[in-house]
């Protein structure tokens, strides 16, 4: 018998091939996934081990509550079989260069250049205080070399008070990474471990601790016993004692923290790859089913000549699994080439992510595509299996009856999916009513678990209702002439197969579209919540608070020729000024800042006016928290008095018996964020002077908002004031949605392109079955024109009824997810793609006539005669 | 041909129908292909089975067959009642105790004429008789023909194979159906004298089902039937006989009785 099932296969070489691409893509795809996961792990942990150079162990004192002291490294230095112990410091301090202002990672030098992990390129390493070695990326962008200053912001904290100094070091050294120790942190600069310290030395506490050290073991120490007498020597009674790893342990613990994210988004990434792998099975089952219905004869024949029902399921299914098997092997061999060249092209692209050389193939990338693949398509194959093991031995003595596909419509079908349906629809609306009532995550797991549900149900019953809206297309179509007519009939004539292939592509589009929809809706959703929330498009904010030991605030002012350079930007519009200034807050008990606007300007500023409407001058405006922290409601009154001349008061005492004080009204408005915001003519009454410490500025609607906003940005990128407003949220909210819509609809569309395989091969194995007929019509009159456009109409029956379904299916699904998840945020606008769905059609449509290319030659190649003789 | 080696089976009836009916479809579109038609068949001998197009005489032999299930009433093969097996017991009958040669489309086309000889023992995991094999080759003058694929054999050779493969496993009944309907008339001649000399050399049973009055005359015994009933029998015929046997059956109803 397995002669039989070889020989079989061999002669279906072609038509196995085309489905067996399905697989292999499925598991391409797969093996692919897993490879990358791989990778990252191992990428994050030989950087993290990178970062160790070559020491043997890793002291870890990170739960500990005081840290490793000088006294306890001195302890473990002592020890048999250590060679050098290094404590290891780290920070990430601002750093003045020039004009330039930034942030740095530095390490300390280490005791033993083994314990070091990155190499010098020019110059060398800091040996003294005021010494300093920076990585050659991060020396370039700001454009210094050896010899050059670079300052370092120091700010110390004595007691309740911060004062920053500038520490000029002198670059001697520029640094190599080569095994991407620092990648994650752009590099690290290297300075002497005093130097280090000096830069954040808290005078009252004394030196801190290192919360890490290195230790390079003598070459005849055994490292576990070394580890015991480490870890003993440093035991802490009544607390947490520091932890002693080997480097590899502590790199691969550091490691999965790290990439305990990325597990689930693997798993994730899986899921996608497990639907490409489902819609692959549809097509096996399919490409099986009519390969059954073709092989009927021979099938009876055997059946004749004594050939029992379960010799013949057996052959079906060993046919399967031999095709999963070879298709799963070429698609792991496919995926393991793509993540091979990819991380080679990433490697030489010099990205800051470490990313290893090789691609690691464990025997779970190699075992999880293959078995899936053999699983998918043996399970695939179990219902034409069946259907050949029902073959009557009939069939070969009566040699003129086209074979068909039973159809059959089992009553448990109809009710299983019903309730099913059913069952999930009302999950999905408890889910949106428990996440408007509050519990988002219970809701939105209802909410899932009923779409699934329902879609389960939905896919059962294709069967029954599929087939109907193919009738009801297919007689829509045949309106249009004799070779649509023709079409029509012959999608009508098996509606199942129709709908089985429909269903593949239906599943594809579905989803598409429902991510695509639900993208839309969130776009809308959360663009109207900003607006609500923060009305100005651009808001120009200074940055330092205003020092607290000086009334004169008119230093803070933010140049006024920085306003009108921004006001002269194309595109934008009003700008209203904010001023700010130092005021006694009597319920505080010392003094405050206050911000002021002029209202008028504001209000054109404004798009919505709800969050001004309070503001005049007998009224203060604040936020909600801080109307809870002093206990407010809407309408109660605080007051503020005037500051006197000179230094800031520390008390009451220090005002002025007579000195101006207003009570203003409170009213809540989230504009009150930075401090409690109040018309332009109360802050003249309330202050002593002011400065402008920022701007609330219009965009005109026609601009290019980010466009606008970068020019904004670049025009005040020295002064250190922040730039932000619902323009730039708006932009980098639709980046992030479009970006995370682009790699779901990249992942699904592994499963759409699998789809429309099914679809090139169910017409070209119909087209093969009609032989007879197609050869009759071309003799009695159809021309070979008429034949092809007979067949493109059919191609593109099967997949618009595919993809008007899944649009169907998608806009429902995508509008109730939405509804579910964004729920809480209150109003939820449902918004229709139409440019996706336009391109869902117009693909699909194509597709649909390109599947038909193939077999239309191949039916008008055959002559009427060959084709009409008898076997 | 040494003919010692091989008896002939056991004379008696080999096959047996007994108020055999079979109806297609249900209610108004009901159809009587057979009713409860009674026969026997002896062992040994060549039987033509014969009658006007939709007479039921396919019906009759795919029934005895067990090719397919009757509506009511009784089929032996010997003293097997194949009416009353499961379809696992008859398709073990097929591929022991029965043999087919059809019209067309007998052999696998991806197999070798050797091995779609051998193909039902195959099937039954059972050992090929060698010299049984080269008996049957030789005697059907298919000895440089077996590594051959039956696209590159004559449609005469193809049939000649498939009455190798009916033989393989010395089965009792030979069933054969309209075996010379694709063949040109010498090939047909060819195919049916094997037939008979299977029947005369060799001791086999075979039963054709046929339309073609000059095939019918190499059988021992024509049975006619029409209407789902047999009609009419004659031993020994003459192609003419049968010829004016069937024509009785198409002007009159009553069955007729001819004899030499």
């Amino acid at each position: 018998m397995i002669r039989l099932t070889l020989a079989q296969m061999r002669r279906s070489v072609g038509r196995l091939t085309a489905a067996g691409i399905a697989i292999t893509l499925g598991a391409a795809f797969v093996a692919a996934t897993l490879l990358a996961g791989n990778a990252i792990q191992r990428g994050t942990y030989d950087s993290l081990s990178a970062a160790w150079g070559k020491a043997d162990l890793v002291i870890n004192a990170d739960q500990t509550s005081a840290g490793l002291a000088e006294s306890d490294l001195e302890v473990v230095a002592a020890l048999d079989g250590v060679a050098a112990v290094a404590p290891h410091h780290e920070t990430f301090q601002e750093v003045t260069f020039g004009t330039t202002n930034t942030y740095l990672y530095a390490v300390a030098t280490k005791n033993d250049p083994a314990l070091d992990a990155q190499t010098v390129r020019t110059g060398r390493t800091p040996s003294a205080p005021g010494e300093i070695a920076l990585p050659v990326g991060f020396a370039e962008r700001i454009g210094a070399t050896v010899g050059d200053k670079l300052g370092v912001v120091v700010t110390t904290y004595t007691g309740d008070d911060a004062t920053s100094t500038t520490r000029e070091t002198e670059i001697v050294g520029l640094l190599d990474d080569p095994y991407n120790a620092y990648a994650s942190q752009g590099g690290a600069a290297v300075a002497t471990a005093d130097e280090l310290l000096s830069w954040y030395e808290d005078e009252t506490a004394g030196p801190p601790a290192a919360w890490k050290a290195s230790i390079v073991l003598s070459s005849s120490a055994d490292v576990a016993s070394v580890r015991d007498a480490v870890a003993e020597a440093l035991t802490v009674t009544g607390g947490e004692s520091p932890v002693v790893m080997s480097r590899d342990d502590y790199a691969r613990q550091v490691a999965a923290e790290f990439t305990g994210g990325e597990d689930v988004l693997t798993a994730v990434v899986l899921g996608f790859a497990g639907l490409a792998l489902l819609v692959a099975g549809l097509v096996i089952s399919n490409t099986f089913q009519v390969l059954v219905a073709q092989r009927a004869r021979t099938l009876a024949l055997l059946r004749c000549v004594g050939a029992n029902k379960r010799q013949l399921r057996v052959s079906v299914l060993v046919e399967a699994s031999l095709l999963g098997l070879a298709a799963g092997l070429t698609g792991l061999l496919v995926g393991a080439g793509v993540a091979q060249a990819t991380l080679s092209i990433l490697g030489s692209m010099e990205l800051d992510i470490p990313l290893p050389t090789w691609i690691e193939v464990t025997p779970a990338v190699v075992g999880v595509p293959l078995l899936a693949s053999l699983l998918v398509t043996t399970v695939a194959a179990l219902a034409p299996a069946r259907a050949a093991s029902r073959t009557s031995p009939l069939a070969a003595l009566r040699p003129l009856e086209p074979p068909t596909l039973r159809s059959r419509s089992g009553r448990v079908r109809v009710v299983l999916a019903s309730l099913m349906i059913v069952a999930g629809v009302a999950l999905m609306g408890l889910g949106i009513v428990t996440t408007r009532g509050g519990a988002a995550e219970m809701g939105m797991l209802a909410a899932f678990a009923g779409g699934a549900i329902s879609v389960v149900g939905v896919l059962i019953s294709t069967t029954f209702w599929v087939p109907k809206f193919a009738s009801a297309l297919g007689r829509l179509v045949a309106r249009g002439g004799p070779t649509a007519r023709l079409a029509a009939a012959n999608t009508l004539r098996n509606p199942r197969r129709t709908a089985a292939t429909s269903t593949a592509l239906l599943i594809g589009v579905t989803l598409v579209v429902t991510m695509s929809t639900g993208a839309a809706s969130a776009r809308v959703a959360l663009a109207a919540e900003l607006d609500s929330q923060y009305p100005m498009d651009v808001a120009v904010q200074g940055g330092a608070d205003l020092s607290w030991g000086d009334a004169s605030v008119a230093d803070r002012s933010l140049d006024p020729q920085l306003l009108r350079q921004v006001g002269d930007i194309d595109g934008v519009g009003t700008i209203a000024p904010l001023s700010i200034g130092l005021t006694w807050d009597e319920w505080a008990g010392s003094a405050g800042e206050i911000v002021g606007i002029d209202p008028a300007l504001a209000r054109e500023v404004f798009v919505s006016q709800d969050q001004l409407a309070g503001l005049d001058d007998t009224t203060v405006l604040m936020t909600s928290r801080t109307m809870a922290d002093r206990n407010l409601v809407d309408g109660d009154t605080v007051t503020f008095t005037l500051l006197p001349e000179g230094p800031v008061p520390d008390a009451e005492s220090g005002l002025d018996a007579d000195a101006d004080q207003v009570t203003l009204t409170v009213r809540e408005s989230q504009l009150g964020y930075r401090a409690p915001l109040v018309s332009l003519p109360t802050l003249e009454r309330l202050t002593r002077s002011t400065a402008v410490d920022g701007a609330w500025a219009d965009l005109s609607d026609t601009v290019d908002e980010a466009a606008a906003t970068k020019e904004i940005q670049e025009v005040l990128d020295e002064s250190g004031v922040w730039v932000t407003g619902v323009a730039v949220e708006r932009a980098t909210l639709e980046r992030v949605i479009d970006t995370m819509l682009a790699i779901v609809v990249g992942l699904l569309a592994v499963a759409v392109v699998i789809a429309l395989i099914g679809v090139t091969n169910t017409l070209s194995l119909s087209v093969i079955e009609r032989q007879r007929e197609s050869a009759t019509l071309r003799a009695i009159g159809l021309t070979k024109k008429q034949l092809r456009s007979s067949l493109a109409i059919e191609g593109l029956l099967i997949t618009l009824v595919g993809s008007v379904l899944g649009i169907a299916l998608g806009l429902a699904y995508g509008w109730i997810g939405t509804t579910a998840a964004l729920g809480l945020i209150g109003e939820v606008r449902l918004a229709v793609p139409w440019r996706d769905l336009g391109l869902v059609l117009l693909v699909g449509l194509a597709a649909g006539l390109g599947a038909s290319v193939l077999p239309a030659r191949r039916a008008v190649r055959t002559s009427p005669v060959e084709a009409l003789a008898v076997d | 041909m040494d003919t010692t080696v091989y008896q002939p089976t056991a004379t008696g009836t080999a096959v047996r129908a007994r108020a055999l009916t079979k109806v297609y479809g249900t209610g108004e579109a009901a159809v009587v292909a057979l009713d409860g038609v009674d026969v026997d068949f002896a062992a040994g001998r060549f039987t033509a089975i014969m009658g006007p197009s939709g007479s039921g005489k396919s019906t009759l032999m795919h029934l005895l067959a067990g090719l397919d299930t009757a509506t009511n009433g009784q089929a032996f093969l010997g003293d097997t009642e194949i009416t009353a097996l499961g379809d696992n017991a008859v398709t073990e009958l097929r591929r022991t105790r029965l043999g087919f040669v059809f019209q067309s489309f007998n052999l696998l086309p991806m197999f070798t004429a050797e091995q779609n000889i051998v193909l039902p023992l195959d099937l039954g995991n059972a050992k090929v008789d060698r010299a049984w094999l080269d008996t049957l080759v030789d005697t059907l003058g298919l000895r440089d023909r077996l590594t051959h694929r039956p696209a590159e054999l004559s449609g005469g050779q193809q049939q000649r194979v498939a009455i190798a493969r009916a033989l393989i496993a010395q089965p009792e009944v030979v069933f054969a159906d309209e075996p010379t309907g694709n063949l040109d008339s010498r090939s047909g001649a060819e195919v049916l004298s094997f037939l008979r000399r299977s029947v005369r050399e060799l001791g086999r049973t075979i039963i054709m089902v046929t339309h073609d009055p000059a095939a019918a005359a190499y059988a021992d015994r024509v049975v006619l039937i029409a209407d789902g009933r047999i009609a009419g029998d004659i031993s020994d015929p003459t192609p003419e006989a049968v010829l004016a046997g069937l024509d009785a059956l198409r002007t009159v109803d009553t069955p007729a009785e001819a004899t030499r």
